[in-house]
C-alpha cells in the first residue's frame, strides 16, 4: 500500500516535471501575483511609517525590476513552449505583413530554390540514392566484362551467347539476359500500334523478383528457337491496347505479323529498366546476335550464396573464356566481374544525374545566401529596437527565438510554394524525359520529407547568424548613436560582404558548368553533317515482320514501294537505308580479307539502296557507289568513307582492297569511297556524334540471316528528297506503302533536322536545364548583390549628401558606392574560377568539342558575372543619387 | 544598511521548503521576508531569484499554489508544502547537515 501510494506520488511527480498538468501559468496570472506580493510590502512600508510615495518606491526597488522576474519566470516555464511559439510565429508573421517587399523576395528565392532542388532530388533519389525497386535488391547483380590496359580501366555491360552459355552452369546465381529494346508493330483487334519490344530470356522477371500480376512468364521452352511465340504485356499497354480486359490470356495477337500468345500481364507498379510496352523471348543463341556482345546479364544470387564466393566462381568463368574462347587484342587483359546491378542501370544517368544535383545545390546555396543577406540587412535595420528591449531587459535568447521564428515562417512559406513549383517542374520534367528514362518523376513522400527538411534547415542555418549578430548588439552604442548619420565600413557589415562574394563564387562555378555544356550542345550541333538535309523526309518502319524473312521479299518491297514513290510529282530521289546519318548504326567486326585476326575496333556498317548516296547529296570521292546491278548474283561489294580509309588504309589505294565484314563472311570487294557523314556514337571514347568509319553494302546483296538479325535491332528508313521544300511528301509516302503492304504502316516520319535533334538530346536536355540553373542563379545573385548595395546606400544617404554638398560629383559618389560590391564580385570570381576548374573535371565524359578547362568559357563566365554584379551594385546608387539627397541632410 | 548577500539557488530551493514546513502557507512576499529575517537581513531576496525558485519547486510538486486572502485582507498567492515536499525537505536537510558537518571537519583547526 505504502509503496503503491509512494508510486503514485512518483507519477505525479513526473507529470509536474514533464508540464503535463495545467501548470500553464498565465502572464496575468503573474502580473496579479507580483503586483499583490508588492502590495504586500507597500502595507507594510505604510504601517512603518512612510509616505505614500515614497513607501511605494521603496517597495519597487526591493522587488528588483519586475519585467525582468517576468522574463525569467517565463524562460523556467519550459511548459509554455507552446505558447512562445505560437506568439513567436505571430510575431514572424506580423513582421513579414509589414515589409511585404522583403517577404516575397525572400519566399520567392526559396520557392525557386526549393522547387529546383525538389524536382531535380525525385530523379537523383530513384536513380542513385534509392535501391533498384524490386525484392532484396542487394541480391541482383550483373556481369561485366573488366578491360585493363595500361592505366585504363573499362567495364562493359554486355556479353555475347559463348559467355551466356557458360555462366549459366553457375549453380549460385538466376541468371537472365536482355536484348536491346526496339519498335515493332502490334495489330490488336482491328488497331495498329508500334510498340517498344524488349526481348528478355525465360527467367528474366523471376529474377527481378516481380511475377506477372495476370498469368506467367516464359517457360525455358518457349525460350529456344522454334519455341512458341509468346508475349508478355506492359500494365499500361494492357490498359492502352486491351481494356485491362483479363481475358486477353491465352489470346493471339499479330507481333512482328505473325500470331503471338498472350501469356502474362505485368503489374502496374513493376518499373523495367528501360522504356518497354512488350517483352517477348530473346532465344539466347552463340549465333548471330549472340556472335557478338548483345545481352545484358541480370542475376541473383541464390540464398545462402555470398558475394565472394559467387565472384570467385565468375572470375574462373572468366578465366577460362579468356583462354578458351575471347581475342583480345596484345597488351589487353580481361575480366569477368561480379557487380551490384545497379552500376550497369546507373551507368549512363549517374555522371548527368550528379551534375544536374549540385547545380541545383548551388541554386539553393545561393537563395540561401540571398536569404541570409537579406535577414542581415533586416536584422541590422532593427538593431536600436533590439537595443532598447536589451536594455529593458529583454532577454537575448527570446530576441533570437523571434528572429529565428521570423526565418522559420519564411521557410514554411517558401518551402510550401517550393513543393509546389517543385510539382509543377517534375511535370515538365516527366513529359521531357519520358524517352530517355523509366525514372518516376513525381515527388513522393519521402522526397517531400526531405525537401521539408531541407528548407527547414535552411531557416535554422541562415536564420541563426542574423539573429546572433544582432543579439551581439552594443546596446550603449547603439542608443546614443541616433541611426543613419553612420558611414560605410562598420565591422558589421563583413558577414553580408562575404556571402555577397560567396553568392558570386558559386554563380561563376554554375555559369561555367552550363557554358561548358551549351558549347558542347553547339558543338555537336555544328558539326559539318557530310550531307544535304534540305528537303529531305524520311520514313520508319519496323521490318521485324514474320513476313519478310526472306532477302528477296525485302528486296521486292524496297523496289516496289520506291517505284511507287518516285512516281509522285516532285519527288527526285528515293532510297532506303538500314540507319539514317546521325542514327547509330550495325557496329560489325571486320577485317583485311587475308588478315589472320578481327581489328578490335568495329565499323559502323549500314546496308542502302542505289539512290541513298544521291539521295542524301553524300559527295562521292573515288570509285563508284551502287547500282541496280549489284545484286545477290553480281560479285559482292563495298563502298567505305573517307573516315575508314585515313584511319586504315592512308598507305594503300583503298579501290579494290577486299574486306571480311565479320568471321567466315565471303570477302567484298572496295569499290567506292564517300564523305564521311556524322553518327552517334554508343561506346568507346568518341563524342556522342562523330564521322565514325563506315562501311555501306549494297541492299540487293544482303543474306536472309542478315536481315533478319538487322531488323531485330533496327527499324529502315525511307528517305526521299523532294524538290520544293514546301511540299509535303509524307501523305504520298504513306500511300505509297499502302499500295504496296496495306499492313505494313509506317511508325514515324522525321526530317533530317529532326534526325539530328535525337541524337543530340542528351547534350541538349544538359545544356537546357544547366543553363535555366544558371540563369536562376545568375538572377538570384544580382538579387544579393542590389539588396546588399541598396542597403548600404540607404544607410549612406547623409553621408552622400554632405559630400555632394561639399562638392562631389555623382560620378565620385557612386565610383565609391559601388567599389565595395564590384571588389567583392572580382574576389569571388577568382575563387569561382579557381572552385570551377577543379569541378568542371568531373563533366569530362558531359563534355565534348571543348576543353575542360575552355579559357573562352571561363572568361565569358566571369565576364557574365561581374557585369551582373556590376549592373546590380549600379542600379541602387543611381536610383538614390536621382532623388534630392542634398535634402535629405535638412531633414534633421 | 550593511552589506547583503546575494542568496544562492542551490539553497534558497531548501530555505523556502523550511519556511514553509515552520509557518505554514505563506505567499511569496512573507516567505521573502521570513528568509530575510532568519538570516539576521544578511540575505537579500528579490523576486527575479524568488520566483522562478517557486516555480520550480512548484513544477516539481513539492509546493503547490492558490490565490487567497493575507492577514490584512489583501488577495495574494498562498504556496503550501506538499506531501513530497515535505520528503524532500527531510533529505535535503540531512544532506545539507552532511556537508556542513564535513566541510567543518575540514575547517577545524588541525590538533597538534
Amino acid at each position: 500500500m505504502r509503496s503503491l501510494r509512494a508510486a503514485l506520488a512518483a507519477l505525479i511527480r513526473l507529470r509536474h516535471t514533464l508540464g503535463l498538468t495545467a501548470q500553464i501559468r498565465t502572464d496575468r496570472d503573474l502580473t496579479d501575483q507580483l503586483s499583490a506580493d508588492l502590495q504586500l510590502q507597500i502595507d507594510d512600508n505604510l504601517r512603518a511609517g512612510m509616505p505614500a510615495a515614497e513607501a511605494r518606491r521603496r517597495a519597487l526597488l526591493k522587488a528588483g525590476g519586475l519585467e525582468v522576474t517576468k522574463e525569467l519566470v517565463r524562460d523556467r516555464q519550459g511548459v509554455l513552449w507552446l505558447e512562445t511559439l505560437v506568439r513567436d510565429v505571430r510575431f514572424g508573421c506580423r513582421l513579414l505583413r509589414k515589409s511585404p517587399g522583403f517577404a516575397a523576395i525572400a519566399i520567392a528565392t526559396l520557392a525557386v530554390a526549393i522547387g529546383a532542388n525538389t524536382a531535380v532530388y525525385t530523379l537523383v533519389d530513384y536513380g542513385l540514392l534509392r535501391p533498384l525497386p524490386y525484392p532484396e535488391p542487394d541480391r541482383l547483380a550483373t556481369i561485366s566484362r573488366h578491360y585493363e590496359r595500361g592505366g585504363e580501366r573499362l567495364d562493359s555491360y554486355s556479353q555475347d551467347g559463348v559467355t551466356w552459355f557458360a555462366l549459366r552452369e553457375l549453380s549460385t546465381l538466376d541468371l537472365a539476359i536482355v536484348g536491346s529494346v526496339g519498335g515493332v508493330n502490334l495489330v490488336a483487334g482491328n488497331q495498329t500500334s508500334y510498340v517498344q519490344q524488349q526481348r528478355v530470356s525465360a527467367g528474366f522477371f523471376g529474377v527481378l523478383g516481380v511475377p506477372p500480376a495476370l498469368g506467367r512468364e516464359f517457360t525455358a521452352e518457349e525460350d529456344q528457337a522454334g519455341g512458341r511465340s509468346v508475349v508478355v504485356l506492359s500494365h499500361a499497354l494492357w490498359v492502352r491496347a486491351f481494356a485491362a480486359d483479363a481475358s486477353v490470356l491465352g489470346r493471339d495477337v499479330t507481333l512482328r505479323g505473325e500470331p503471338s500468345t498472350v501469356v502474362g500481364v505485368m503489374p502496374t507498379d513493376f518499373r523495367p529498366t528501360t522504356p518497354a510496352d512488350l517483352w517477348t523471348p530473346l532465344r539466347p543463341s552463340t549465333q548471330g546476335e549472340g556472335g557478338g556482345q548483345n545481352y545484358d546479364v541480370f542475376a541473383r544470387l541464390r540464398p545462402g550464396a555470398a558475394w565472394a564466393d559467387v565472384r570467385g566462381q565468375v572470375d574462373s568463368v572468366g578465366a577460362t573464356l579468356v583462354r578458351d574462347h575471347y581475342q583480345l587484342p596484345p597488351g589487353v587483359r580481361m575480366s569477368l566481374r561480379l557487380l551490384p546491378l545497379q552500376q550497369m542501370t546507373m551507368s549512363d544517368t549517374r555522371q548527368p544525374l550528379l551534375v544536374l544535383w549540385a547545380a541545383v545545390g548551388i541554386v539553393l546555396l545561393i537563395g540561401c545566401a540571398n536569404i541570409a543577406g537579406l535577414m542581415l540587412v533586416r536584422a541590422s535595420a532593427r538593431t536600436p529596437e533590439i537595443a532598447t528591449r536589451i536594455a529593458l531587459g529583454g532577454g537575448r535568447a527570446s530576441i533570437i527565438r523571434q528572429l529565428l521564428a521570423e526565418s522559420a515562417v519564411l521557410s514554411a512559406c517558401g518551402g510550401a510554394a517550393g513543393i509546389g513549383i517543385g510539382y509543377a517542374l517534375s511535370r515538365t520534367l516527366s513529359v521531357r524525359l519520358a524517352d530517355i528514362t523509366t525514372l518516376p518523376t513525381t515527388p513522393d513522400l519521402r522526397v517531400l520529407l526531405i525537401a521539408t527538411a531541407a528548407s527547414l534547415l535552411t531557416s535554422m542555418v541562415f536564420g541563426l547568424l542574423p539573429a546572433f549578430q544582432a543579439s551581439r548588439t552594443d546596446v550603449r552604442g547603439m542608443l546614443v548613436d541616433t541611426g543613419g548619420s553612420s558611414i560605410a565600413g562598420a565591422a558589421r557589415h563583413w558577414p553580408s560582404r562575404l556571402l555577397v562574394a560567396g553568392e558570386v563564387a558559386l554563380g561563376i562555378v554554375l555559369v561555367v558548368g552550363a557554358g561548358l555544356l551549351i558549347r558542347t550542345f553547339a558543338h555537336l550541333t555544328q558539326l559539318a553533317p557530310g550531307f544535304d538535309p534540305t528537303n529531305v523526309t524520311t520514313g520508319t518502319l519496323s521490318l521485324q515482320d514474320a513476313r519478310y524473312q526472306t532477302a528477296a521479299r525485302v528486296n521486292d518491297l524496297f523496289a516496289r514501294s520506291l517505284d511507287r514513290i518516285r512516281l509522285t510529282p516532285g519527288v527526285e530521289r528515293a532510297a532506303v537505308a538500314l540507319t539514317l546519318p546521325y542514327e547509330r548504326a550495325l557496329n560489325n567486326g571486320w577485317r583485311f580479307a587475308g588478315e589472320a585476326d578481327g581489328r578490335p575496333e568495329a565499323i559502323s556498317l549500314t546496308y542502302v539502296t542505289p539512290e541513298y548516296f544521291d539521295a542524301l547529296r553524300i559527295p562521292v570521292v573515288r570509285g563508284r557507289v551502287f547500282s541496280d546491278r549489284d545484286t545477290a548474283a553480281s560479285p559482292q561489294v563495298v563502298v567505305v568513307n573517307e573516315t575508314f580509309v585515313s584511319r586504315y588504309s592512308r598507305d594503300a589505294d583503298p579501290i579494290g582492297r577486299r574486306l571480311q565484314l565479320g568471321a567466315g563472311a565471303p570477302p567484298v570487294e572496295i569499290i567506292g569511297v564517300v564523305g564521311p557523314v556524322q553518327q552517334r556514337v554508343n561506346y568507346g571514347n568518341y563524342e556522342p556524334v562523330t564521322p565514325l568509319p563506315a562501311a555501306y553494302v549494297p541492299a540487293g546483296q544482303v543474306g536472309d540471316g542478315g536481315f533478319r538479325m538487322a531488323h531485330t535491332w533496327f527499324s529502315p528508313s525511307w528517305i526521299v528528297r523532294a524538290s520544293d521544300p514546301r511540299m509535303s511528301i509524307v501523305p504520298a509516302m504513306r500511300e505509297a506503302l499502302r499500295e504496296v503492304d496495306p499492313l505494313l504502316p509506317f511508325n514515324q516520319f522525321r526530317t533530317m533536322d529532326e534526325v539530328r535533334g535525337e541524337a543530340v538530346m542528351m547534350a541538349r536536355i544538359q545544356a537546357a536545364l544547366l543553363g535555366t540553373l544558371a540563369v536562376v542563379a545568375l538572377f538570384l545573385c544580382s538579387l544579393g548583390i542590389y539588396g546588399m548595395v541598396a542597403n548600404s546606400v540607404a544607410e549612406r544617404r547623409r553621408e552622400f549628401g554632405v559630400r555632394l554638398a561639399l562638392g562631389a560629383t555623382p560620378l565620385q559618389i557612386i565610383r565609391s558606392a559601388t567599389a565595395p560590391a564590384v571588389a567583392l564580385s572580382v574576389g569571388g570570381a577568382v575563387a569561382g574560377l579557381l572552385i570551377a576548374a577543379g569541378g568542371a573535371r568531373l563533366m569530362r565524359q558531359l563534355v565534348f568539342g571543348v576543353a575542360i578547362g575552355d579559357p573562352l568559357t571561363f572568361g565569358l563566365a566571369a565576364g557574365v558575372v561581374i557585369l551582373t554584379a556590376c549592373v546590380a551594385a549600379f542600379v541602387p546608387v543611381a536610383r538614390t543619387l536621382r532623388t534630392n539627397v542634398v535634402a535629405t541632410l535638412n531633414s534633421r | 544598511m550593511g552589506k547583503q548577500n546575494d542568496v544562492w539557488q542551490g539553497t534558497l530551493a531548501l530555505m523556502v521548503l523550511k519556511t514553509l514546513e515552520s509557518m505554514g502557507p505563506q505567499h511569496g512576499y512573507g516567505i521573502a521576508r521570513r528568509i530575510e529575517q532568519t538570516s539576521g537581513q544578511l540575505l537579500a531576496v528579490n523576486y527575479g531569484t524568488l520566483y522562478p525558485a517557486l516555480l520550480k519547486l512548484e513544477q516539481e510538486g513539492y509546493i503547490t499554489s492558490e490565490w487567497g486572502v493575507s492577514d490584512n485582507n489583501r488577495r495574494a498567492k498562498f504556496y503550501r508544502l506538499t506531501r513530497a515536499g515535505k520528503k524532500q525537505l527531510e533529505r535535503e536537510a540531512k544532506e545539507w547537515e552532511q556537508t556542513t558537518a564535513i566541510l567543518a571537519r575540514f575547517l577545524e583547526p588541525e590538533e597538534a
